[in-house]
This record gives structure tokens, sequence and C-alpha cells, in this order.
């Protein structure tokens, strides 16, 4: 069986049950492991004999790091990756500040003086506080028209450079297509209400949602007609070739539960979801998949309705409900689950014991409706050595569970 | 118009129904610690909907803007030792993280239940926060980090106020997802809690007990 196959019946629904598990550990679908001291990923390539790995991030969004080839076939990974298409690259401001798509200002985490930080050129950016963010200033209607960060989605040069970047990853898009078996992971979010918050800083969201209702529709619907301009032009060129999108509304729990109710979530989320995600589909029968940080299982039964085919990723019992038993119980028929290695506590603080446990636990409780993936990105305080025995666990659970 | 209706208006996050109940209450002759009680109690119930999962996040920093609006109405009314004084509070994000949604979450809380907050800010240093306690003389020092890299940080202040001979003029709290009980007490410190609400719940407890 190929992984995509794999893939493909994992993300059926209900899901059906493959050769072995559908392995995405170590993958960097917006959980590969960072490079940073002490371990990071320069240390899981010199401990699986890939010294010389490639340049990890060569255009940094967050610090996430691109996985050297040679690594992904190490950790069996089912999975490839074409580039991000956006609009316009991070810019580097005097202030030390970077300047990303929608005006969004990002900065690094750590002081000069600190001790460690990232190597190879890979800045470690976290948002800038709300109170220095541009969309956090909007005020009225016309301030978001005039809001100047908006990305230019209808000047034919602007058009021209987004088309450019789409055939380019098309390129590889088709490629990995045709001459490989892998999932083949790319694409574009139209709008996701996790951007909306970068932008607008969580204090603002929040209040907007709670009592600028007709503020927070116009800033969305606007958001998403720029991100929908752009989708229409990057899955007119990648959607025959991707199988794996990466779309949903982003990150909306806590550890502690959702961010919103499900009355809020249904007023201010799906209708952009439906038309965001009624998009994709009308370019690509890829599967699409959600990266939803925190406690969801209040929002799954929308999800699944919203066309949504695979979600997660902290799974794992210190976040509410979201135990990888009561997922697989409650929604496992009708959406998949991805992710599970938890990158918190597992994978940093427990004896490989404990790691073995942990990993039965989950590929036992969620298969076969299931891609196994770290929680979220790999800290840097996670070891080369524990990282390899989970990958070892999964191969041996991934096999023992679905050949069963 | 009652104290009941202020609690109502806190817990809604209607800002301008709570001004504006605040403002007629002290008109009517409402006094101003009456009124800081029922903004507070807003908050409780608040609390206790939050426990239950009747509360999400965004309800919370409404509410606690709303309660900041309101207070500020009565803030020039309240007479010297009127608004509850549980003690004084420095709080920050460790060096190495920037998170500040739930560090402020735990301030604005403190701050409505009747502490005085000293917000260090995020990415602070341990000789920062060391310094705070030397200088601000607080009586809990509050620590919150979002990523796992950040609990050495943790370790570093409390080394760093050892070596100045402060460990023992403050206690130290500490939170955020990472932090769990066991880590809290292996690394010495005094306080720790699950979420912003029962932040405050152990804060006033730890100075009830002095």
């Amino acid at each position: 069986m190929t992984p995509r196959e794999r893939f493909y019946m994992v993300t059926s629904h209900p899901p059906k049950w493959p050769d072995r598990i559908c392995n995405e550990f170590i993958g960097w679908g917006s959980a590969g492991p960072l490079d940073e001291e002490p371990y990071g990923l320069k240390a899981i390539a010199e401990y699986v004999g890939v010294p010389d790995f490639a340049d990890p991030c060569p255009a940094p969004p967050l610090g996430y790091t691109r996985v050297d080839e040679r690594i992904l076939e190490k950790f069996n990974c089912d999975f490839r990756y074409i580039p991000t298409i956006t609009t316009r690259s991070m810019e580097e401001l005097p202030n030390g500040y970077y300047r990303a798509a929608n005006g969004v200002l990002w900065k690094h985490a750590y002081g000069t003086s600190r001790p460690y930080g990232a190597r190879l050129g890979v800045p470690r950016l976290h948002l800038a506080p709300e109170s220095e963010q541009p969309g956090a200033q909007l005020r009225t209607l016309k301030d978001i028209d005039e809001y100047p960060y908006w990305p230019d989605t209808e000047s034919a040069k602007a058009r021209q450079t987004i088309e450019k970047n789409a055939r380019e990853a098309a390129k590889i898009a088709k490629k990995l297509h045709e001459e490989t078996d892998f999932v083949v992971v790319g694409g574009s979010n139209p709008y996701s209400s996790e951007q909306h918050r970068f932008v607008r800083g969580m204090k603002s969201w929040s209040i907007d949602l709670k009592k600028n209702f007709e503020f927070y529709h116009a800033f969305a619907n606007r958001m998403l007609q720029h991100g929908m301009d752009i989708a229409e032009i990057v899955y007119s060129a990648v959607g025959d070739y991707v199988d794996c999108v990466n779309a949903g509304p982003g990150d909306m729990g806590t550890q502690q539960g959702p961010m919103i109710s499900l009355e809020d979530f249904r007023e201010f989320c799906v209708p952009y979801q439906e038309k965001s995600i009624g998009l994709i589909k009308k370019h690509t029968k890829a599967r699409i998949r959600a990266h939803m940080c925190g406690s969801i299982h209040l929002y799954m039964k929308d999800l699944a309705e919203l066309g949504i085919d695979l979600v997660g990723q902290q799974i794992t019992p210190t976040t509410f409900h979201m135990e990888p038993e009561r997922l697989r119980r409650d929604y496992g028929n009708i959406i998949s689950f991805w992710g599970g290695i938890d990158a918190q506590v597992v994978l940093n603080r427990y004896t490989p014991d404990q790691i073995r446990n942990w990993v039965e636990r989950v590929v036992y409780s969620l298969a076969p409706g299931h891609v196994v993936a770290s929680n979220h990105t790999i800290q840097s305080d996670s070891s080369p050595e524990n990282i390899w025995f989970a990958h070892k666990a999964i191969e041996e659970f991934g096999k023992m569970v679905y050949g069963n | 118009m009652s104290l009941e209706e202020l609690a109502n208006a806190i817990c809604e996050g209607d800002s301008d129904r709570a001004r504006l109940l605040s403002e007629q209450m002290l008109n009517n002759g409402t006094p101003p610690k009456d009124i800081l009680e029922g903004l507070t109690h807003g908050l409780a119930i608040l609390g206790e909907m939050w426990d239950r999962k009747e509360a999400f996040l965004v309800e919370v920093l409404c509410a606690v803007e709303t309660f900041n609006t309101a207070f500020e109405v009565i803030r020039p009314s309240l007479r010297e030792g009127e608004a509850k004084n549980y003690g004084k509070v420095a709080i920050g994000t460790v060096s190495g993280d920037i998170h500040y949604v739930g560090k402020n979450m735990v301030k604005a809380l403190l701050e409505g239940n009747g502490f005085e907050v000293i917000d260090l800010g995020e990415d602070v240093s341990a000789i920062k926060f060391s310094e705070a306690v030397a200088d601000i003389k607080p009586d809990i020092l509050a620590m919150s980090c979002l990523v796992s890299t950040s609990l050495p940080e943790i370790e570093e202040v409390l080394r760093e106020l050892k070596s100045r001979s402060l460990r023992n003029k403050v206690k130290v709290m500490v939170g955020g997802p990472p932090v769990t009980s066991e880590f809290a007490k292996k690394v010495g410190a005094d306080l720790t809690a699950l979420d912003a609400f029962k932040a405050v719940e152990v804060a006033k407890e730890a100075m009830r007990q002095g």
C-alpha cells in the first residue's frame, strides 16, 4: 500500500483500516522540530546520521523548520510538502521587528544576550504585543478600508507575482504527485479566525466578537476577500496535484477549554469557513485538514459538517476533552485525527517506558482514523533519543494495532 | 439599578451598562466600596461559569475590560482603605517567552479581586525579576510561560533570587500550560494554579496564611 492510498483510507468517513499507521511524525506540516539549543533539528539530524542536512527553512515563517528529505525517510514519513504561497515575504524592519502579510508584526523572542536562540539563520519569532500591532488600532469601518497592509490582490503586477509563485509550487506538486507515492501537502488557507486574531490582537478580536459585530464581520469579510482571491489562483494551479490541504479556522482552544462558545463559533467562524472550504473543494479533491490548538472537542461536529477531514493536533489528557479515547468515541466516524505525540510533556520529560506506553495508548485509541504526528512544534528540549524512541514505538504499535 | 444588575453587566461584558450603573449608584449615594463589591461579584460569577464551561476566554477578556472601565468610575471616590488590599503582586512572562494572554488574564483578575499588580511585561530576565523583588517588595512574584523550553527560566529566576538573598522575602507563584504542580514543587515555587481564576484563589489563600 502506498502512503497516498493509506492517507485516503484513514481520512475517509468512516475511516478504513490501512496496512499500517499513517505517519507524519517529524514532518513539518505545522509541527516539525525547531532548531535551537540544547537539541533541536541539528541534534536529531546528527542522531539519525544526516549531519549535513539541508538548509531547513530558506524562507522562515515562524521558525518552523523544513526537514531534510533524508530525515523524513529515516522516520518513514508518508508526507511531502510544497512551498507556502504568500503575496509577500516577511519584511525586516529597522527596529528589528518583522512585518508579515496583513501587517502583523513579529519580534525576536530572545534578547541578544541569550546564550541560545535559533541557529541556521532561522529567526525564532513571536507576535509583537497587541499595543504595537497596526491592525489592533483600527476603530471604524472606514479604518478597515484604509488599512495599508491588506494584500494587493487586484493589481496586474501583484496577480502576476501570485501566479508565478503558484506555478512554481505547482511544478513541485506535480513532480511529487507523478513521481512519488507520498501524500502531497500544500495550498493556501483563504481565511482563518486565528489570522484574524493575529491582525486585530486577542483583546480587540474578543471585544469585536462580543460587542462590535458589524466591525467583526466587516473585517472578516475583507480578510476573506483577499484570501479567496489568492486561493483561487493557487488552487487553479496546484489543485490537481495535492492530496492534503491545510485550512480551517486555526487555533480556537486553550488547554482549559474552547476559546468561544459553540453559538459564537457558528456565528463568527462557520460562515467564513463555508466560503473558504467551498472554494478549495471547487478546485481539488484533496483532503482538508485543520490545525487547531487547544480544546476543540466542542466544535468537532461542525468541523466535520464543514468538510474538514482531519483535525488536530493537541490530543492529550492535559487538554480539556482531548483525550484520544474520547475523540475516537465521540467523533471517530465523521472526522479523522491528526497528532497525538505530545511535545509538551511526553517527548521532553517522559522516560522511554512512559513514552512507549503513551504511544501505544494513542495509536490504539485513535485507529484507524488517525495520522500520527507530534501534537505541535517539537521544542528543543526533546532529546533525539526520546524522539527516536517515540518513532520506534510508533512503528511497533503502528504495525501491531493495524495488522490486527 | 442594583448591585446584582452591576454584577450581571460585568459578567456579560457590557461596559456601557457597567459604567452607567456605577455612575448612577455613585450619584444616588451608594458607598463606592459597595459598588466595588458588585463589580467583584460579577467576576466571581464569571469564575463559576468558567468552571462549568459556560463562559469562555472571550467572555473573560470582555468582563475584565468591563470591570476596568467601571472601576475607573469609582476609583476617585474610594477612600484609602476602602478597596480591598490583599497584597502586592509583581507579574511577568519569563525570558524567551512573550506570550501574554494568560499572564494578562491573571493580572486583571488579581486586580479585580483586590490585589495591587505590577506588570513587568513579557520576556522578563531573571535579573529584572529579582530587581523587581528588591525594589517593589511584592508579596507575590508571579511568573508565566507558555512553552516548555521556558521552564528552565523559572529555575533561573529562583536561583537569581537565592543568590541575592531575596528568596525568603517573596512568595513565588508559577503558571502556564507546561507548568505542573510537580514542576512547581521540584523547583521550589510556593504557589501554582491550573488557570487564572484558580490563581486568584491561591493568591488570596497565600495572603491569608501570611
